[in-house]
């Protein structure tokens, strides 16, 4: 019941896309990360904006939901952006997406060979993709 | 949960404080020993001081050792914080004064496993200093007498730079005082320059 995810950094490029069920590709996908990213950053403002109770730390986009789909979003205060697409009955995923970001955390960061802010790519983190893998699989998203 | 309040009313300031304070030494506290994989002290305080003589064999200045021992914290410093994050659970800080609060009860104790103490603290000019009564980097060093201005923890002031650079912070470090020149505490001192605003997304006018 997962259908993607992209983790983004603090510059605001994808550094990490994972499709798992997708059935119509976009046309470009460079395009849509940074549409994807834009929204998300915009959003984010209006809903602080908006907000009657603006300073508290919880509240916050934590996930929109539309009929087709729901889109779960975690922030970190580094700038760091986990945004996962699954399907609409989902339940909120915010837990699940901070442990993704203690992966991150544990499999890239810490990973000598990793530059902050560079593309994350599978085939030299490939034990960061099979750990979020199991670890997606564990809690039943993913089959 | 707990409201912050302005420097009004002096009575509630203190009991907002000491409550933030205790429930950040606590999260300090769960962060060292709860699910952080420590590694042995010596071991850690050793490689340190091998790094520091090897520095000051390569580089042809004691000034050129501090930078480069500045500037390796500061690359520390960069990936420390997303560990801290993810470790403690912590979300932005609402003020300058929580910020300091935080990295001197949970950030020094989740990594080196002792509080520091905020002491000078100045909301105008944006500065407060973080004194460390044992430092555990210095533990069994002893400075030569050729050391000249060698700082020889000049890796933490790179460590609070890189780190707050990436929660949007550009801030001044340096050590004040140091237990190795005799100094009764080590002291670090962190000045805010500015406050870096959100990158906007590129296309986006």
């Amino acid at each position: 019941s997962l259908y993607n995810m992209y983790i983004f950094n603090r510059l605001g490029a994808c550094v990490y896309y994972e499709e798992y069920n997708r059935t119509t590709p976009p046309a470009s996908l460079e395009d849509e990360q940074n549409l994807i990213y834009g929204m998300l950053y915009s959003f984010k403002h209006f809903v602080q904006k908006t907000s009657p109770k603006p300073d508290e730390e919880q509240s916050g986009f934590r996930y929109f939901r539309t009929s087709a789909y729901k889109l779960h979003y975690f922030e970190t205060a580094s700038g760091f952006r986990l945004v996962l697409n699954s399907a609409p009955n989902v339940a909120d995923l915010r837990k699940e997406l901070r442990f993704v970001y203690s992966l991150l955390v544990d499999y890239v960061i810490k990973n000598p060979e990793y530059t902050v802010n560079d593309k994350i790519q599978p085939d030299v983190f490939s034990v960061f993709v099979r750990e979020l893998g199991t670890y997606l699989t564990a809690k039943k998203l993913l089959k | 949960v707990y409201k912050r309040q302005e420097y009004g009313n002096k009575l509630n300031v203190g009991q907002t404080v000491v409550f933030a304070m205790s429930k950040l030494a606590k999260i300090g506290d769960q962060a060292w020993n709860g699910n952080t994989e420590k590694i042995n002290a010596e071991l850690f305080i050793l490689t340190y001081g091998a790094l520091v003589s090897q520095a000051l064999k390569e580089h042809e200045s004691v000034a050129d050792v501090n930078a480069f021992l500045e500037q390796t914290g500061y690359n520390i410093g960069l990936r420390l914080v997303d560990e801290f994050l993810a470790r403690s659970g912590i979300g932005r800080c609402g003020d300058w004064k929580e910020t300091a609060d935080v990295i001197a009860k949970v950030g020094f104790k989740m990594f080196l496993g002792v509080s520091a103490q905020v002491v000078g603290f100045d909301s105008e000019k944006k500065e407060f200093s973080l004194v460390l009564d044992d430092n555990p980097l210095t533990e069994f060093v002893e400075l030569p007498d050729d050391a000249g201005e060698l700082i020889y923890c000049n890796v933490l002031c790179g460590v609070l730079r890189g780190a707050l650079e990436m929660v949007q912070m550009s801030v001044e470090c340096t050590y004040v005082r140091c237990t190795l020149r005799g100094d009764d505490a080590s002291e670090i001192k962190i000045v805010l320059k500015e406050i870096l605003a959100d990158s906007i997304p590129a296309g986006e006018d």
